[in-house]
């Protein structure tokens, strides 16, 4: 009975040490989020869409974008997530993030989303 | 009122003697007997042992260099009673140093009725090291006897300290064979730390062959250093035929580092003839930030010392990195008057990544004030972000704080981080906010990242949402988002959209997806469908 006691105990502080370990900024899994900032037409069917980024956790980070999700990355890597790009308006659009940390780790995201009618014109 | 003065005076004064009296007379001890007294093992062992093992009355004892057993237990019994007389200490220790192993045993059993812990763990580390010197194998067997515990472990550490200071490769050995686990790691760490200071070259060969791991990477991370420290030329030597084999990068930047600290010149000079290419960029960034560390002006006079621009250039962003942690506001005048472009870019979001992790409120108050508005949008929210991983109410503050594009940011970043770890609470701030444009991306951006860790509950919010531009923008990202795994329902959501078009117009794109996943079943649902006949006919005909 008190031996199950003792195992209890040590059980419960060997979770304790493996959820610190999983708690640590260094051993969180990065992820990133990738999501619209802002539409604007710019002139007839044209939007330009300003996307961004942010990575958890909060850890120093290169992005580059694939405009259209079609396995080529359309920038360089850069410290900076924001990007604008110009789409057709009334286009469903997939865009695709990565974000590389200095050691080469690297965490994927896509955001799908409908460019804004603009001008009255139709998609 | 005189006569109270006088008095108050007069019992100060008789108070003062008192103190003085107390501490500047010699006094009787007393404290460590009773503590002998109470102890539960008995002070006196073996036959040796008379029964007046006395704690002398005097602050010092003599101690002979052929000291017997009964003369080292009052030695140590008297150090004991005065832990504040280093004297004794540094005599007792002498003592031990000239002590016969054979003797220590005993003694080593004395040691265990010293009743502080502290003491106690010092006289016994004395006892082992000295018993380890001549008999190594012995003070561990005796050590490893022991129970569990800190005081075990500090023991074995003092044997295995001595053991590999006196043969290192013996002890290598030992530590080898010991079970896997954190009392073998310490061990090998021990070892391989004695070890470089006398053979470095055996020792790293040593701790390469550990086995892949953190205490491998500690271990030649320390000896490398020690090695670089006493003889920088052979560990440089050593370091690059590892670099050559391609498998231990961190190693020759290390040496460098530690090399660079007393000749920056000729490490300078070493660099500079290194071949272009990723082992160059690592030994430079590694110089600057270990030069960086300690003082950025001496790692920037270094890097402008480097004759190649390419290398100058590389060194830059390390060097800015490892001055923000010291002192960012110097590092970010540093950055805004020696460069432009892209990489002053780089260089704002470096300090304002190391300044947002020590001082959020700094770091946001900085960002805000640098004038050109694309650094600002770049770096703000950022640091937004940093503070909203502990804190997302007062990065929610903050973006309040601010305007155009870089709140719109912001505020994105915020809300994908908060969505992912307490949806409720991002939703509720979401809708506190004014109606508009920036609130319905909001919405938005909220759904789709709830939705990823929790489809239902974002469900479940939307449900609670009455019918505004705002629910419509967080329908429309949730259809889009499920429609590829649930087209069923993605169409079912798109039609409670309010506004008309966006509503046909995701209703369409839903459909869309499940045509490309179940054709059949979209078509029988599409017939039966109350949506108007022109996206029947749309999409109907052309599928038959």
């Amino acid at each position: 009975m008190k031996r199950n006691r003792w195992f209890k105990w040590i059980a419960a502080a060997g979770f304790a040490v493996v959820l610190g370990v999983l708690a640590a900024p260094g051993a969180q899994a990065l992820t990133v989020n990738a999501f619209v900032v802002s539409q604007t037409c710019v002139n007839g069917d044209i939007v330009s869409v300003k996307l961004s980024a942010t990575v958890q956790p909060n850890v120093q980070v290169r992005y580059r974008w694939d405009f259209t999700n079609n396995g080529s990355f359309d920038t360089t890597a850069n410290t900076n997530p924001t990007v604008t790009r110009r789409y057709f308006d009334e286009r469903r659009i997939t865009a695709r993030v990565v974000a590389i940390r200095p050691n080469g780790t690297r965490a994927f995201d896509t955001v799908t989303f409908m460019t804004r009618r603009c001008g009255g014109g139709g998609g | 009122m005189n006569h109270r003065i006088v008095a108050i005076a007069v019992t100060a004064a008789f108070a003062s003697g008192l103190v003085v009296g107390h501490y500047a007379s010699p006094r009787e001890l007393k404290v460590s007997r009773q503590g002998f007294e109470r102890s539960s093992q008995p002070i006196a062992v073996a036959s040796t042992a008379s029964p007046n093992l006395d704690i002398p009355q005097t602050g010092s004892v003599e101690v002979s260099t052929s000291s017997t057993a009964e003369s080292m237990i009052a030695a140590i019994q008297n150090a004991a009673a005065h832990p504040a007389n280093r004297h004794l200490y540094a005599e007792l220790s002498n003592s031990v140093n000239a002590l016969d192993p054979g003797k220590i045993p005993p003694l080593i059993n004395a040691v265990q009725g010293v009743p502080n812990q502290r003491e106690r763990n010092i006289f016994m580390s004395m006892l082992i090291s000295r018993w380890a010197e001549a008999d190594p194998p012995a003070a561990l067997a005796y050590v490893q006897a022991k129970n569990g515990g800190a005081e075990k472990n500090g023991l074995l550490s003092s044997v295995v300290t001595t053991w590999a200071k006196q043969n290192a490769e013996a002890a290598y050995n030992w530590a080898s064979g010991l079970p896997v686990g954190q009392g073998r790691d310490d061990a090998m760490q021990t070892v391989l730390s004695q070890w470089a200071a006398t053979d470095p070259e055996r020792a790293a060969s040593a701790a390469l062959a550990l086995p892949q791991g953190t205490i491998r990477d500690q271990a030649i991370a320390e000896l490398s250093q020690q090695w670089a420290e006493k003889d920088p030329r052979a560990a440089v030597v050593w370091a690059e035929k590892l670099e050559a084999g391609n498998a231990e990068h961190q190693i020759l930047p290390a040496v460098l580092s530690t090399w660079a600290q007393n000749e920056p010149d000729a490490v300078a000079a070493y660099v500079t003839s290194l071949a272009s290419g990723e082992a160059k960029d690592r030994a430079v960034a590694a110089i600057t930030r270990e030069l960086a560390s300690s003082d950025p002006r001496t790692a920037l006079s270094w890097i402008e010392k480097l004759p190649d621009e390419t290398m100058r250039q590389g060194a830059i962003e390390p060097l800015v990195s490892q001055w923000s942690q010291s002192d960012p506001q110097e590092a970010a005048k540093f950055a805004l008057d020696h460069s432009t472009g892209e990489v002053l870019q780089n260089l704002l979001a470096t300090i304002s990544y190391e300044w947002a992790q020590t001082d959020p409120s700094g770091a946001f108050a900085w960002a805000q004030s640098l004038s050109d508005a694309t650094s600002r949008e770049a770096i703000v929210p950022g640091v937004v972000s940093a503070l909203a991983e502990e804190n997302p109410r007062s990065a929610a503050e903050m973006i309040s704080q601010l305007s155009g594009d870089t709140q719109l940011i912001a505020a994105g970043s915020l809300i994908s981080q908060w969505a992912s770890n307490d949806p409720q609470a991002a939703s509720a701030w979401a809708a506190s906010l004014a109606q508009g444009e920036a609130r319905d991306q909001l919405f938005a951006n909220l759904v789709s990242s709830w939705a990823k860790t929790d489809s239902s509950g974002a469900e479940a919010w939307l449900n609670s949402l009455t019918s505004d531009s705002s629910r419509d923008a967080a329908v429309s990202a949730f259809a889009t988002r499920i429609a590829s795994v649930d087209p069923q329902l993605a169409v079912q959501w798109a039609a409670t959209i309010s506004e008309p078009r966006a509503r046909d117009s995701e209703i369409e794109a839903a459909i869309e997806s499940w045509f490309e996943v179940d054709p059949a079943k979209a078509s029988a649902w599409l017939a039966s469908s109350g949506l108007p006949d022109e996206v029947k006919v749309h999409f109907l005909p052309s599928r038959g």
